[in-house]
């Protein structure tokens, strides 16, 4: 599998009225072509401020910082003047964005929402895209008599189809979808999964999706990545990650799974909420929730690093070498 | 609809009660004020009979709607003219002015405040937000005088009076530009003060559109900065039609000024010259008038809304 995108120290920070934050922290990630990754964390872990960056949709008081790459095959998108960026977008990389039941304009029939996408990138003839726009609708399950409806005249999960469709309706290199399932009923969020897994099949779709919910990037991602406090602190194969989670947080994710089969468990939640940005704890950011936590901890700021063949981890309970230094 | 018949007949009836509630007897409003004291008794009759008051208060007000239905405001006290004539003559010089007004301060402060709001935090735009929320803090009348000594006066290129007679030399062409060049200034003026308001709730009004998700996913598909901005303006509009209707009322205030200050021949002008001679049929017809034509403009922009927002219409046939 050749290398789609790869990502090399992305950070973006918010300048707020207490001084920056780094809601993305040096992020390095790769996606291959025809692959899902999925990017899972708790809300605030800087999962949107993650995608807006690679979309180069960051606003003010937010700022993708100077070093950051992103080389979509082969080309740093970030060194691109900002003029060239809506050509980009909607063809070299889609947008599937976070309450996404919300992100049509309440006013314009949703064909026509998914044709301004195709016309927007060199159909000239508004009827062609027209056309064009129907049939990626039918493919994403609108009925042809529905596609002439207002926002308003959808369910959500209806709404959602249609967002998917105008991501994808220009063939584009990269989807990236926040939250694609939240905020629907259970029975929609399965099917929703299930046509971004037949699109990904029909049309090789590359992708990365973004949950909080480890149980949803599972289903449908090749690889996931988990990310803390605008950090990757661990990343591999959905299942090595799943039966075999190393970092705390990580495990504490994965127990706080409810079991459908098997005993009866208590569902064990994490302790304590996300870290305030400004005001991070010295050492591991993670250290006051981590149940495995050691005096090192405290004083040593773990990076990601592999801990076992295609698994890297960012936790002093797998790095021997970290631990001794501070010695 | 229903509302707007309910609205009007409830305009009509304080129309019919207010004078009939004013303190004092009908022929101190009827007769000129001089001839109050030495009035004989009969005349007395002939006075109040003629504008039908001996009648009981139902009848009377049954007359009333059946008068307006058939066009008739009564007579002016002072020109002895029916009112309805003098109405109709003076409401073209005020529908230019104020449809001018409002078309134009549309153009000008909404388009104004549109821009302002897609470039956010720009050096302009801090000089337009603050030109026009001190146009939205002056009085008209403060506007109107600016205006007028600095164009009569200073500059001399416009008469300072609107009340020239029109000579109508010149054929059509002329009438034309004799009645543009009364027009102007009060237009002007009035423009100016609307254009303000607009401003402001055009700019806050896409603003706060162009924050919501739907923006996002429009530059996200790769749209030009100036039509993600349409997609904003599309949904800003609706606010817009709103202020327009709710204003309409301030608008034909704010005309009445403007008029008097340019002795431009409209009705304002009309309503300020019978509080002057205490022309009340006349004050009467022309308050009717302004309720029918603030009534109206509240319909235009409800028959709009639908045009304008889906949502609406949906409603609508609920
Ligand atoms: N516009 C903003 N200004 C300042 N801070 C922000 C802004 N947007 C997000 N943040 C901060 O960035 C962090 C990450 O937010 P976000 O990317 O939305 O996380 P997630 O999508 O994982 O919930 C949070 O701490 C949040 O408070
Ligand atoms: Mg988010």
């Amino acid at each position: 599998m050749s290398t789609l995108l790869e990502v090399r120290g992305l950070s973006t920070v918010y300048h707020t009225s207490e001084g920056p934050v780094r809601a993305v922290d040096g992020v390095d990630l790769t996606v291959g072509r025809g692959e899902i990754l999925g990017v899972v964390g708790e809300s605030g872990s800087g999962k949107t401020t993650l995608v807006m960056s690679l979309m180069r949709l960051v606003k003010p008081p937010g700022r993708i910082l100077k070093g950051s790459e992103m080389l979509l095959d082969g080309e740093d998108l970030f060194r691109l003047p900002r003029s060239a960026m809506p050509a980009r977008r909607g063809r070299d990389l889609a947008l599937i964005p976070q309450s996404a039941m919300h992100a049509l304009n309440p006013v314009i029939p949703v064909d026509r929402q998914v044709a301004e996408a195709i016309t927007a990138h060199g159909e000239a003839r508004s009827k062609a895209a027209l056309r064009t726009a129907r049939d990626r609708l039918r493919e994403v399950g609108i009925s042809p008599e529905r596609c002439h409806a207002y926002p308003h005249e959808l369910s959500g999960g209806m709404r959602q189809r249609c967002v998917i469709a105008m991501a994808v309706a220009n063939e584009p290199k990269l989807v990236i979808a926040d939250e694609p399932v939240s905020g629907l009923d259970v029975v929609v969020q399965a099917r929703i999964l299930r046509l971004i897994s037949e699109l990904r099949e029909s049309r090789g779709l590359s992708m990365i999706l973004v949950s909080h919910d480890l149980t949803t990037v599972a289903k449908i991602c090749d690889r996931i990545m988990v990310m803390y406090a605008g950090r990757i602190v661990e990343a591999g194969e959905t299942r090595t990650v799943f039966e075999k989670p190393l970092h705390p947080y990580t495990r504490a994710l994965v127990e706080a799974i409810p079991q459908v089969r098997g005993p009866r468990q208590t569902l064990r939640a994490i302790p304590g909420g996300p870290p305030d940005l400004n005001h991070l704890p010295p050492g591991c950011n993670f250290q006051p929730r981590c149940p495995a936590a050691f005096a090192d901890c405290k004083v040593v700021d773990p990076s990601l690093e592999e801990a076992e063949p295609g698994k890297k981890v960012a936790c002093l309970l797998y790095h021997e070498d970290e631990r001794k230094l501070e010695a | 609809m229903a509302q707007y018949a309910l609205v009007l007949l409830v305009a009509l009836s304080l129309n019919f009660a207010i004078p009939r509630l004013a303190p004092g007897t009908p022929i101190d409003y009827l007769v000129p004020s001089e001839q109050v004291a030495t009035i004989t008794p009969e005349q007395r009759e002939r006075v109040l009979a003629q504008f039908g008051l001996e009648k009981p208060l139902l009848e009377q007000y049954w007359l009333y709607l059946a008068g307006i239905v058939q066009g008739d405001l009564g007579y002016s006290t002072q020109q002895g003219r029916p009112v309805v004539d003098m109405l109709l003559e003076r409401l073209p010089w005020t529908l230019v002015l104020v449809g001018g007004a409002i078309a134009l301060s549309l153009v000008i402060g909404a388009g104004a405040g549109f821009l302002s709001a897609a470039r956010r935090g720009g050096q302009t735009e801090v000089g337009g937000l603050v030109f026009f929320m001190f146009l939205d803090s002056m009085p008209p009348f403060w506007i109107g005088m600016l205006l007028l000594v600095l164009f009569s006066g200073y500059l001399q290129i416009l008469p300072v009076f609107g009340a020239l007679p029109l000579t109508g030399a010149g054929g059509g062409f002329g009438l034309t530009f004799e009645v543009a060049q009364r027009l102007l200034l009060p237009l002007l003026t009035l423009t100016l003060v609307r254009a303000g308001w607009l401003f402001l709730v055009a700019r806050s009004s896409l603003a706060g559109e162009l924050s919501e998700d739907y923006i996002v996913m429009a530059e996200a598909k790769g749209l030009s900065r100036r039509r993600v901005v349409g997609h904003g303006v599309r949904n800003a509009l609706l606010p817009l039609v709103t202020a327009v209707a709710v204003e309409a009322g301030t608008v034909v205030g704010g005309a009445t000024v403007v008029e008097t200050v340019f002795s431009y021949p409209g009705l304002g002008r009309l309503i300020y010259e019978s509080v002057l001679s205490r022309d009340y049929p006349v004050l009467q017809g022309a308050f009717l008038l302004l309720a029918v034509g603030v009534i109206a403009a509240n319909l235009l922009a409800d028959l709009l809304y639908p045009v304008i927002d889906p949502r609406v219409r949906a409603e609508g046939a609920r």
